[in-house]
């Protein structure tokens, strides 16, 4: 078994789907530990030399600094993750019992050093109090001595060096959407812009590979200052590599406008074909995921928009407009605090206002708050006149009466 | 800088809010809060009573959550205005609170019982009152409801004296609270009573208010939410504000004045006694203590000199004229039950200056023999209760706290307070954490606001401290540190001040619980007790004197020789020369670097030079530049001269230089003209840092020396001086109580270094030295050391021959005293490792006994009596399953032998010494080919400075006291002794990571020589870890 194991300092699972485009078997201990099988794929690589070049560029196309140790076994890999470490067939072992005693706290799955961390240094610390100074003076230790003294975790921890026994390690399952972002904040021309556009196809050009399908549908998202805008680009034939879509975003890109700041881009997979032929599945039990509920939601966002239908939550802010915010699902549970003296009808935003001359003005509420943000210094009041009874206030900073809300 | 007040709001023009113009509105607001509603109020009590006065009120309510912490503070701030105030305190039961407010001394009397009550018979995070005890003790207060809750039995325990509360906070809610409390008394027929129920005195405290509450909540400004006040109406409003808000409800307003004309309680009615029902039968305090003065005379001297009888019956005549006489004899009786157990103690401070306490053997020093100052501890004229600290053993310090509980009572005796206020590391880490900065920008300003003047960093550097954060909000953040600096947080347990009455301590002031079993303190602190009168005694400890009380033990054990602190044969000069070679490891008072590189200078031979010497290496005269015209004057290389010759007799003994806070005052009294009560404000205003304080009295103690014909450069040193010397310098009386102790450690170390060491080991933690320097430098003495042993061992180390010790339990890491005294009981001790473990396990109740204990046992070695090797046992005990049998039967495994390294290292981490070597030895066969120096090498030059010295050590201290040329001192231990190391600021800063975290260093740099006596010190240029 050849084994290419990948300890990364940032979560690498999109590497790890385009993986599959170097071998089926790629394996994710957690999310910053991935394992690739390389022999069964070595000879259409032409070698270990080819496939460690091939996993080093899907590296670099997602920027993911880490440590590789290319060695005979999983369950030895992480304890040579000290710096990049490549093993020829047959070394692996002799190399894991030179390894000082500290290394045997690595040993095993990486996935469970964490919780097992405080018995695993503990071993280790003794081991070094009564003297041994390498792995291999922990391999010429008796099983049962072992055992009595650190019980499961040592007598596994023996096996696992001798061979004796492997380790469970998940197989990475790919997800169901294919997603890629990049900030967009420090782009300043159509030209930044379209190359950052093309980095994110390229990855996405490599995960889909990795599934062997290709692009039929995607949508481009651009996250603004203030609001975005999304575009979505449909396929006549399907696409497989990203120099071909580059041109066609161009132009959609050419013939888009926005005032607000570009603050980040996604690209996110909506339909694909497969690369090769196959059986196309005759039952699809999407149309069951949405309740009763969500088809009105659905219904009255496409009519008003997304931001102003959905459930109102309560926040915990003085503030009246910062007190509550839509939110696409119900709230678990509501601030419970007596506002029954404020109106229910809002204006979507303060609007200037003067309290006519035959306006009764009822003090009713002083608002002077969240002063290390923007702040609020306000006095609240009912202006009544025969026909209206509204909301108002007295603006302290901007010397100014607004009105609020309306109590009919 | 955070604004809130509103100038045009059109609030008052709102037809609503359109008041009339009262002529004289009437209104006293009842129910403020201060800061000492710890976290909840935003004010201290000084500003609230201020704003009050401004606002022309004639009264004022203090009543903080739980307390009385703040009323001594308001009632001070009080005394040059015409408000009166109205003591109170917010009271919880179980379901509800109010407020109470006392209306004479009876009324106050039990509020205090109350407050005592909800503190300790309550949980300590919830104290709240008893219906019981209320019902008992409701009579002369008032009670304020501000809800519904529990209404009826209030109503029935304080009848007409129940008043509803109704507040305005503008919060939406007014009205329908108006209307709540207005059916409530018409149902209910109860007067209500208008409150603003101020948390911060003026409406601008409100940002500093929210900040407090994240604090009180552990969230940040963005989280608290609700939690948070939604304006800032809770100040303290104007009669005419509050008449504008309860217009339909004056009478509300005028039944405020009513109650704070039937308040008529003051604190100065507090009338404090100390506890003479001891005192015998026919005898006055006074008289009582007339007697016994001078029965102690008589014994203390075999014929009682003049000039002491005249000393007697001065201080006599005063302390009868100030009414001390039962502080004295208390002080007695607590001093006779330290006699008869035994302890070991000695008075501190100025008391050493009066004969009464030296005849009465409260303190050592003969006032009278050494010239001292009496006024120094009392004066007429600073009508403060005079100060006696006790020192005890540290080890047996409870003993005595438990016997004065026990002769007085709780009820009549307690701790003071000691008031726990935000200081500029925690306030900007609180603060931090509400604004919700990261840690290294909290990290940054603490760097930047280290070793500076708050008000000379201008707001620039804030600003570049926390680049990211928004210039406005470090505004804010600035501001609000700058404001909550000196706030209280909470109250704590001074070090030992307590206070004893002769009536119930708690009619007097509310006692609580502590987190400390058994403990009680008062809800004021000792700035509160001088205000009132009420005398403290200190009650402290110290660990020499624990250290020498066993040292005399050990003497009569092993030695027979019966030795005491008074019996200790004085001014012997062969401790002198040890003394001057600055042989002082362990040493009290002369054992720091800077003490040992003082003593080769000094030199001191006899015990007045020990005082000089203890008193010399402090920042008074340091700072005052005192210590080199003494040391050259005292070696005759500069005459000495008086600047004039009424000088001579207050500085002859010291050269003409002053050095003691007596000699400055002497100054004052017989150069400056002043009076003995004004030359100690004097010291007193000069400690304070304050400007306003100091200005008056300071030009005139100047005047008073230039009229006088003291050149003006004299008197501005003398001037700089004192300003040190009330912080850090000590009074010649308490220098010399510090030489007595520092002069016989010394002797003992000297002449008996065995027994030193053993006590000093078992007096630990004190002094300024680890169990490993103390032991290399026994070793040194030729005090041969065995290891822990777990067949020989006590807890406490103990002495098998003359010059050889035994290492007890003590030393070894995380060892529970009671698994060492089971270990040192067990009746058979033979067998092998098995059987004793076996044993030890079986004895042991109940089975506490753990595997780490076992480790560290064998880690220090204390299983080496049984023949196996140190790992070889570590390997046995892994193995072992103390919850069942321990023998185990397996194939015998060979572990690799320690290496000599590894011997020091396993040591280390097991007890506190390795005994096998000093680390440094390890390393000498390879620094000798390097051509590293070791210590002692360094005297050996007969040229300074010499250039390219190296040297190495293990690191024992690190200093850097705060100067302005940020210069750090680094002690280094060999094999041989010391080395001392100076890094200048730009070698520091290029060197910082391997000079704060290495432990063993190698320097390299010049070597230097004082100017006037033997210490030399290399200079460092550069530096590295000597471990990689």
């Amino acid at each position: 078994m050849r084994i290419l194991y990948f300890q990364s300092h940032s979560p690498c699972i999109a590497l790890g789907e385009a993986c599959f485009a170097l071998t089926p078997k790629v394996w994710l201990a957690d999310k910053k530990h991935l394992f690739l099988e390389l022999s069964s794929t070595a000879q259409c690589f032409k070698g270990e030399k080819r496939q460690l070049e091939f996993f080093t560029s899907l590296a670099e196309l997602w920027s993911t600094q880490g440590i590789l140790v290319l060695t005979d076994r999983p369950q030895w890999s992480a304890a040579f993750a000290t710096q990049n470490t490549f093993l020829a067939p047959g070394e692996s072992e002799a190399a894991l019992l030179k390894l000082p005693i500290e290394r045997l706290a690595y040993c095993g799955n990486p996935s469970t050093f964490e919780a097992e961390s405080l018995q695993r240094q503990a071993l280790v610390a003794f081991m070094k109090r009564v003297g041994l100074k390498t792995i291999f003076d922990f391999t010429r230790l008796n099983a049962t001595a072992i055992s009595r003294r650190f019980g499961r975790l040592g007598i596994e921890l023996k096996d696992i060096i001798q061979n004796e026994s492997e380790i469970f390690l998940p197989p990475l399952i790919p997800s169901e959407t294919i997603v890629e972002t990049m900030d967009a904040q420090e782009i300043i021309s159509m030209e930044a812009l379209l190359f950052c556009i093309r980095q994110m196809l390229v990855k996405i050009e490599a995960r889909l590979r990795a599934r062997m399908l290709s692009l039929t549908s995607l949508k481009l998202r651009l996250h603004l200052e203030q609001g975005k805008l999304e575009k979505t680009l449909s396929f006549s034939e399907p696409q497989t590599t990203a120099s071909e879509l580059i041109p066609v975003i161009r132009e959609l890109l050419n013939n888009l406008r926005w005032d607000s700041p570009l603050l980040n881009i996604d690209v996110e997979v909506l339909e694909t074909a497969p690369c090769i032929l196959g059986q196309l599945s005759l039952f699809d039990l999407a149309e069951n995921r949405y309740a009763e509920l969500s088809k009105y939601l659905e219904k009255w966002q496409i009519r008003f928009g997304k931001e102003s239908v959905g459930f109102a939550t309560l926040l915990e802010s003085h503030v009246p407009e910062r007190s509550w915010k839509i939110t696409p699902t119900p709230p678990r549970e509501n601030v419970s605090v007596d506002l029954s003296h404020r109106p229910v009808f809002l204006y979507s935003s303060p609007r200037p206002y003067s309290p006519p001359q035959n306006a009764r003005l009822v003090p009713l509420e002083k608002i002077i708050a969240e002063w290390w943000d923007e702040g609020s210094y306000r006095m609240y009041f009912i202006s009544q006149t025969p026909t209206e009874k509204l909301w108002v206030f007295w603006d302290f900073l901007k010397q100014q009466w607004f009105v609020h809300g309306s109590f009919h | 800088m955070v604004h809130f007040t509103e100038n045009t709001a059109p609030v008052e023009s709102a037809p609503a809010f359109s008041a009339p113009a009262f002529s004289a509105p009437t209104f006293a607001e009842l129910i403020a809060k201060t800061n000492f509603s710890f976290l909840e109020g935003a004010s201290h009590p000084e500003e609230m009573v201020a704003q009050a006065h401004a606002l022309s009120y004639s009264a004022l309510g203090i009543a903080d959550k739980n307390g009385l912490y703040g009323v001594v503070r308001a009632h001070r701030a009080t005394k040059n205005t015409p408000i009166h105030l109205i003591v109170g305190a917010e009271i919880f039961t179980e379901n509800s609170n109010f407020f109470l407010l006392a209306k004479n001394r009876e009324g106050y009397g039990n509020l205090c019982e109350l407050l005592t009550d909800a503190h300790v018979n309550s949980p300590r995070e919830r104290p709240h009152v008893s219906w019981e005890l209320l019902s008992q003790k409701s009579a002369q207060l008032f009670c304020l409801l501000p809800s519904s809750a529990n209404i009826e039995k209030l109503k029935e325990l304080f009848c007409e004296r129940l008043y509803l509360v109704a507040s305005c906070f503008r919060n939406g809610s007014d009205r329908k609270n108006i209307e709540q409390i207005f059916s409530l008394s018409q149902q209910y027929h109860l007067p209500c009573i208008a409150s603003n129920q101020p948390l911060f005195h003026i409406p601008e405290r409100k940002a500093l208010h929210d900040v407090l509450t994240c604090i009180k909540h552990g969230c940040s400004l963005q989280q608290a939410g609700f939690r948070l006040l939604a304006n800032n109406e809770r100040h303290l409003k104007s009669p005419k504000q509050m008449a504008a808000l309860f217009k339909p409800f004056q009478k509300w307003l005028e039944n405020t004045v009513l109650i704070a004309e039937q308040c008529q309680f003051s604190l100065e009615e507090i009338r404090y006694h100390y506890p003479t029902e001891w005192i015998p039968e026919g005898f006055t305090p006074y008289a009582y203590l007339e007697k016994l003065v001078w029965e102690q005379a008589h014994k203390r001297y075999s014929a009682i000199p003049e000039k002491v009888t005249n000393q007697i019956r001065h201080e006599l005549s005063l302390i009868n004229e100030l009414k001390y006489s039962d502080y004295f004899l208390t002080i007695w009786d607590i001093v006779q039950f330290a006699k008869s157990k035994n302890i070991l103690y000695q008075g501190r401070g100025s008391a050493a200056n009066s004969i009464v306490c030296y005849v009465l053997e409260i303190t050592a020093i003969d006032p009278v023999r050494m010239d001292l100052l009496f006024e120094r501890f009392i004066s007429r004229e600073r009508g403060e209760p005079p100060d006696i600290d006790i020192d005890f053993e540290h080890e047996r310090r409870e003993e005595v706290i438990q016997y004065i509980y026990k002769r007085y009572g709780k009820e009549r005796a307690a701790i003071t307070a000691e008031v726990i206020c935000f200081r500029r590391r925690s306030a900007l880490r609180e603060v931090g954490k509400a604004f919700a900065f990261e840690l290294p920008s909290v990290e940054n300003f603490l760097t930047l606001t280290q070793k500076r003047s708050l008000q000379d960093i201008p707001f620039e550097e804030w600003e570049k401290a926390a680049p990211q954060i928004p210039k406005r909000t470090v505004d804010q953040f600035k501001s609000i540190f700058f404001q909550i600096l000196g706030f209280p947080r909470h109250i704590g347990t001074h070090v030992g001040g307590f206070v004893l009455c002769h009536e119930l301590l708690t009619r007097n002031v509310p006692i609580e619980k502590t987190a400390m079993e058994g403990r009680t303190i008062i809800q004021w602190d000792k700035n509160d007790l001088d205000a009132l009168g009420f005398v403290r005694v200190d009650i402290l400890g110290l660990g020499i004197l624990t250290c020498l009380k066993k040292c005399f033990e050990y003497l009569k054990q092993y030695r027979t020789i019966d030795l005491g602190l008074t019996t200790i044969p004085a001014e012997d000069p062969k401790v002198y020369a040890a003394i001057d070679r600055a042989d002082t490891v362990g040493v009290f008072q002369i054992e720091s670097r800077a003490q040992m590189n003082m003593l080769p200078r000094l030199r001191p031979r006899n015990f007045f030079d020990l005082v000089v010497e203890v008193s010399l290496v402090r920042p008074g005269p340091i700072q005052g530049q005192m210590v080199h015209p003494y040391l050259r004057r005292r070696s005759g290389r500069e005459a000495v001269d008086y600047p004039h010759p009424m000088l001579k007799d207050i500085l002859h003994k010291t050269f003409g230089v002053p050095l003691f806070q007596e000699q400055i005052m002497k100054i004052a009294m017989k150069v400056a003209g002043f009076t003995p009560g004004q030359a100690d404000t004097l010291r007193k205003a000069m400690g304070s840092w304050r400007e306003d304080q100091l200005g008056q009295i300071g030009e005139q103690f100047r005047k008073g020396l230039i009229e006088s014909g003291i050149p003006t450069e004299f008197a501005d040193r003398i001037f700089s001086q004192i300003e040190g010397f009330a912080e850090y310098g000590f009074p010649e009386s308490h220098a010399a109580s510090f030489a007595i102790l520092a002069y016989a450690s010394a002797y003992l170390k000297h002449y008996y270094p065995d027994i030193y060491l053993c006590a000093i080991l078992n007096s630990q933690p004190m002094g300024f030295y680890s169990s490993h320097t103390l032991i290399h430098d026994a070793k040194r003495h030729g005090v041969e050391i065995g290891g822990v042993d777990v067949k020989k061992s006590s807890w406490d180390s103990t002495l098998e021959a003359p010059m050889r010790m035994r290492l007890g339990f003590r030393e070894v890491k995380g060892l529970s005293k009671k698994t060492a005294q089971a270990i040192e009981t067990l009746p058979n001790k033979k067998g092998g490792l098995f059987d004793f473990i076996s044993q030890l396990k079986d004895h042991l109740l109940p089975r506490t006994l753990t595997k780490r204990e076992l480790f560290m046992l064998a880690g220090a070695n204390a299983f080496d009596t049984f023949g196996i090797n140190r790992r070889q046992v570590l390997w046995e005990i892994q193995a072992m399953d103390l919850a069942d049998s321990l023998q185990i039967e397996e194939e015998p495994t060979v572990l690799p032998a320690e290496t000599e390294w590894e011997k020091v290292s396993l040591d280390y981490e097991s007890q506190r010494v390795s005994l096998y070597c000093h680390p440094m030895e390890l390393f000498r066969k390879s620094l000798n080919q390097k051509g590293i120096l070791i210590s002692s090498e360094l005297k050996h030059f007969k040229k300074f400075p010499v250039r390219h010295i190296k040297t190495a050590g293990i690191v024992i201290s690190r200093q850097m006291p705060p100067t302005p040329t940020g210069v750090l001192f680094i002690t280094l231990e060999d094999e041989h002794g010391f080395s001392n190391l100076i890094i200048r600021k730009n070698i520091f800063e290029q060197f910082k990571n391997v000079l704060i975290t290495q432990s063993f260093l190698l320097s390299k740099g010049t070597l230097q020589k004082a100017e006037d006596g033997e210490v030399v010190h290399l200079l460092v240029d550069t530096v590295e870890p000597l471990l990689r």
